[in-house]
């Protein structure tokens, strides 16, 4: 299908930029392969967009000892899965961003949308006939949660690659609404609904991601699973990193495709905190990881596979993470 | 024929570079001034009467051109190819067992989401959309049925007006099934599913439609069989065929997918209402739900073995998920009823099966025509056989291998055959023994072998009536060269294959000639590209031309050498009497003189060539239906994951019987893109529909496998040279995909020990199969 009609702005500033988006009510348009596709299926139909390219120092990818690694929000995640100062100092980063669809779509696509992107359910992502021909779920305005049965909230998942890993190191976000900025762990950018999947206002707008300093040059690993190499979102994703303080050692550990956030798995790294990591303990938390992420299932994948996946990958993660092999 | 020249030699496509460059024009591109864009409104309701449609509001919306639904329709439903003529020559009922029952329009019911309710013409796209939004439809629910098994049992909700939605049936008995079993050493019998695969071109199903003032209406669009879509447009709108005009654009891809459908007449209506060109190109989404894709199928199969191996009984129950309409059903069941029975030596055979409507998108021709499904079956039965009774899979297949000059029960004449050579090559090529005993290196992720065989036709005989094909050769007055066929592009390189066949029947190069794009007022007519004939038959017409334009041309050379003209020859674009080179006259100097000599001409060669095939018997099914038979075999090497249950393809190694390669690279190209093809059957392609709603209709989410997918492939041709087909080519571009699913499979099986009996192969399945595996062990 076209694109519905809208109004283009390319503000020269962020303070511009959000003037206009609260005026308006528009939406930031950063590559637009997350955005356009859901205007495609009239999914969203934004009066304006409000397009940065034309704002300066939104790309940008800087390392400063002491701070941390930084990337601007508008950089291309060909360029963040290619830089080797992210491949140095995240690589997890880079391996993750990657990954992502296609050569075409990670040229077009920035890391602030992905960071940003919306949840995904083949219930939801359709086109209006698709909608018309049978029951709504609840995104779409129905009552019930068709992926999950019985459920009174929305269970669309979360399929950004670039966001476990950086929940996994702990990086912060920069959130600015005209001309005041707030950091925020990026962990909190989160809800867990499906149907609003990011905490993020109308007017603000994402410029930045800081890994800091103690998260960067870590043993980490971003495995993903999907039917095929390219293309497709992640079926079940894991973010393992590993942190060493003194002689003791804790996991971050952070699944995509499970849950309608990327999801910690608390569970799993109680498990590990403080222990020394051989096979038993990883097969042991990737068993724990396996329970502790809630009802996740569609009409492709039921639950037991993806359960069954996160497992193999959290085990594969730890192990590989632990070895200091990369993924 | 060992001294052929151009024939059997590899060559570029003639329109690889128009293609390559970008330059090439495929019907979404066609562009004509004053042209409006056409949409079709479609049904959201699987099953609903269609009370009222009021277009009252969409009418009045300012840059609507035209809107066309039911109303403005003939009641003439789609043909089937054929007219069919009794002893007296009295026109009868169609001759094609098919069920022709789609109108242009759904008509009162909307039987699938997706069937086409009305259709509008505007300035552009956002008007036309608008305006479809802007269409009142009443619709009266009806209770829908999905499910084949339920749909065919009395009392289910009825698709079309008869007592049952059993569109159409076959019973097949030969010898003595019941004897066979008795005899039997090992009997199996298992269930087998597979699932609605998208011919998936990328190309999309487009039409641009004109009328001209005398009220002539020309098409540009993609089409396999674009004649036949005359006369069916000739019908549907009440037009003589005299008036209804096809430009074969390139095709964006066709397997199987670009036959007739309602985009034709549909975008061929909005033209005649609005007097305009209008441009209708379907979406990928529509191109998922309502064009029509291979049917699911639901197999019950048993068959039994002596102890040397020999199959000696097989008893199949065949379901086809026939989808809302009938269309071509009845000869893919035929296909799926009785193909695979004479790959082996079969006798003994009981076949019941069915073609079940229920309220999901219409299934319809797709490469392997029913084949595959039933061969998946029977190549994942064949392993299990062999496993019980002890024998290696490839010998209890060489065992059974039909050969050459047997006679199937089917009464299929085979008349070349290199099955067992193919099998060999394919065992040996592929590292077969070793990989068999010891599949998995030390310490990696289990690891397996299988093979998948396969039969098919080179054309496929449903009537007596004329089933070949025509060509022209003309030679222009400056020696240039047009070959006009009746055969279509579209992808598969027949351009390529006829111009090389007029090539070396000229003794010119494929340079010199010119293969004009199709056109049904200039081009002579053909069936189309169905059953893999395109080669064997259409190449046969062509080659025929080309003698006779060559007969013609020898008798100005003639002539001119003083020399008899059944002695010359024509090489490298000088004709000479034989062994006296020297003597030679230019092709062009001939030419010149057949043009500019007093009395002289333009030379038309013409050829025309019917196969010597024989329909099946409409009470018995016995026939001789192709004129040649195809034969291959497939081995596949997988690696699986048994934690996520993730299949690899290691490798690929094919083998097949193509009679004579006329050009080795194009076959090469068809085998490797069948195998690509066959791989998404197997292991991931499946249109994903839960109450009628197709959930993956997107490239996104259904999946076709990439090149990153796929491993490497190995390649045989083997040359039976077959007696029939032109140099002995037969049909080998459709088929190659029909072992395909069942070498993965039973690789798959090998590896992990787990038999997945309904496709595709997905980490899913494997997975579950093998939890399932793991708790009756611990349970025994």
């Amino acid at each position: 299908m076209p694109l519905p009609a809208f109004q283009y702005f390319e503000p020269k500033s962020v303070k511009e930029a959000s003037r206009l988006l609260r005026k308006t009510g528009g939406k930031v348009l950063g590559g637009g392969s997350d955005l356009l596709t859901l205007m495609r299926m009239r999914l969203e139909k934004p009066a304006l967009l409000i397009g940065l390219g034309a704002i300066p120092g939104l790309s940008f990818i800087g390392y400063r000892k002491g701070r941390g690694l930084s990337v601007g929000a508008f950089t291309s995640l060909a360029a963040v899965g290619s830089s080797p100062e992210v491949k140095r100092q995240c690589p997890m980063l880079a391996q993750a961003a990657e990954k992502i669809a296609s050569p075409q779509m990670r040229n077009a696509a920035t890391l602030g949308g992905n960071i940003l992107l919306d949840t995904k359910c083949p219930y939801y992502n359709q086109s209006p006939l698709w909608l018309e021909s049978g029951e709504r779920c609840l995104k779409a305005g129905g009552d019930r949660c068709l992926a999950v049965k019985g459920q009174d909230a929305c269970y669309a998942v979360w399929s950004s690659d670039t966001a476990p890993p950086l929940v996994a190191l702990d990086a912060r976000v920069k959130l600015v609404r005209g001309e005041k900025a707030r950091w925020l762990p990026i962990e909190r950018l989160y809800t867990g609904l499906g149907d609003k999947p990011c905490k993020i206002a109308a007017d603000e707008i994402l410029t930045e991601v800081l890994v800091p300093e103690d998260s960067c040059r870590l043993r980490s690993t971003y495995l993903r699973y999907s039917q095929r190499e390219v293309i497709d979102f992640p079926v079940v994703s894991v973010a393992a990193a590993r942190y060493r303080q003194k002689n003791s050692t804790h996991f971050r550990l952070v699944a995509g495709g499970v849950d309608p956030a990327p999801k910690r798995l608390l569970q799993a790294e109680a498990l590990l905190r403080g222990r020394p990591i051989d096979k038993a303990i990883a097969e042991k938390a990737a068993a724990a990881a396996a329970r502790e992420v809630g009802p996740i299932k569609d009409v492709f994948y039921p639950s037991r596979f993806k359960r069954d996946v996160l497992r193999a990958l959290v085990e594969e993660a730890i192990v590989a993470c632990e070895s200091g092999k990369k993924g | 024929m060992a001294d052929l020249r151009v024939v059997g030699h590899s060559h570029p496509r003639v329109d690889g570079l128009d293609k390559v460059t970008g330059s090439a024009r495929f019907s979404p591109d066609i562009k004509l001034p004053r042209m409006i864009v056409g949409k079709i409104l479609r049904s959201p309701h699987a099953h609903a009467k269609v009370l009222h449609i009021d277009t009252t509001r969409a009418a009045q919306l300012p840059g609507v051109k035209a809107i066309v639904t039911a109303a403005d329709t003939r009641d003439v439903k789609r043909r089937s190819p054929t007219y069919q003529f009794d002893d007296q020559g009295e026109r009868a009922a169609d001759a094609t067992p098919m069920v022709m029952d789609q109108t242009v329009f759904c008509e009162g019911v909307a039987r699938f989401v997706g069937d086409e309710v009305a259709a509008v013409a505007a300035i552009d796209e956002e008007t036309a959309l608008e305006a479809l939004s802007l269409i009142k439809v009443d619709y009266d629910l009806l209770p829908p049925v999905f499910d084949p098994l339920k749909a065919m049992e009395p009392g289910a909700p009825l698709l079309h007006e008869a007592e049952l939605n059993i569109a159409y049936k076959f019973v097949i008995r030969r010898g003595d099934v019941e004897e066979g079993f008795a005899q039997a050493h090992v009997i199996h019998e298992e269930t087998y599913t597979t699932q609605l695969q998208h011919q998936a071109y990328l190309g999309p199903t487009a039409c641009v439609a004109d009328v001209d003032g005398a009220g002539r209406i020309s098409l540009w669009t993609e089409l396999q069989s674009p004649f036949r879509a005359r006369r069916l447009l000739s019908d549907m709108l009440g037009l003589p065929a005299s008036k209804v005009r096809i430009f074969q654009t390139h095709v964006g891809g066709g397997f199987g997918g670009k036959h007739f459908k309602r985009v034709q007449p549909i975008c061929a209506l909005l033209a005649l209402k609005a007097r305009r060109p209008v441009r209708l190109c379907l979406t990928r989404e529509e191109e998922f739900i309502a064009s029509p894709p291979r049917h699911a199928t639901h197999i019950r199969l048993k068959m039994g073995a002596s102890r040397d191996g020999a199959l000696v009984a097989k008893e199949t129950r065949i379901v086809l998920n026939s989808g809302a309409y009938g269309e071509v059903g009845p000869i893919i069941l035929d296909t799926m009823t009785k193909r695979v029975d004479s790959l082996y030596r079969f006798t003994n055979i009981k076949t019941d099966s069915f073609l079940v409507y229920t309220n999901t998108v219409p299934g319809g021709a797709f490469r392997g025509f029913g084949n595959p499904p039933m061969d998946f079956a029977l190549e994942s039965h064949m392993d299990t056989l062999a496993e019980k009774l002890g024998m290696d899979p490839v010998e209890l297949r060489l065992k059974n291998a039909r050969r050459v000059g047997e006679v199937s029960a089917h009464g299929w004449e085979v008349k070349s055959c290199a099955l067992t050579e193919c099998i060999e090559k394919a065992a040996e090529a592929s590292g077969w023994k070793n990989k068999r005993a010891r599949p998995t290196p030390k310490g990696g992720k289990p690891r397996g072998i299988g093979i998948g065989c396969m039969i098919h036709v080179s054309g496929c005989r449903y009537y007596p009536g004329f089933y070949g094909s025509n060509a022209v050769v003309t030679i222009g007055d400056n020696g240039q060269v047009y070959l006009l066929s009746g055969e279509s592009e579209l992808g598969q390189g027949c351009k390529t294959v006829m111009a090389q066949i007029v090539a070396e029947e000229l003794g010119i190069h494929v340079a010199d000639i010119v293969v004009p794009d199709l056109d049904t007022d200039f081009s002579p007519a053909s069936l189309g590209a169905y059953a893999d004939r395109t080669t064997h038959i259409g190449g046969n017409a062509t080659r025929l031309a080309a003698i006779d334009a060559r007969q013609q041309l020898f008798e100005f050379a003639a002539e001119m050498l003083e020399a008899d003209p059944g002695d010359l020859v024509a090489e490298d674009g000088r004709i000479f009497p034989k062994g006296s080179p020297q003597q030679a006259v230019t092709f062009l100097e001939v030419a010149q003189r057949s043009w500019f000599r007093a009395g002289g001409k333009e030379i038309v060669g013409r050829g025309s060539w019917d196969p010597p095939s024989v329909p099946p018997d409409p009470e018995s099914q016995y026939g001789n239906v192709s004129s040649a038979y195809t034969f291959g075999a497939q081995v596949a090497e997988v690696e699986v994951d048994p934690k996520t249950g993730k299949v690899t393809i290691l490798n690929f190694t094919a083998a097949h019987d193509v009679g004579k390669a006329i050009n080795p690279m194009a076959v090469e190209g068809q085998l490797e893109g069948a195998l690509v093809q066959g791989a998404g059957y197997g292991l991931m392609e499946d249109m994903v529909g839960v109450d009628g709603r197709i959930y993956n209709p997107s490239f996104l989410n259904y999946r076709l496998p990439t090149m990153l997918d796929i491993s490497p492939m190995k390649i045989m041709m083997v040359e039976s040279n077959d007696p029939v087909g032109p140099y002995g080519a037969k049909g080998v571009a459709e088929p190659a995909l029909v072992a395909t699913a069942p070498a993965l499979a039973n690789a798959v099986y090998h590896a992990i020990g787990v038999r997945i009996t309904s496709l595709p192969v997905t980490p899913q399945k494997v997975l579950a199969a093998l939890r399932a595996k793991e708790a009756k062990r611990r349970s025994e």
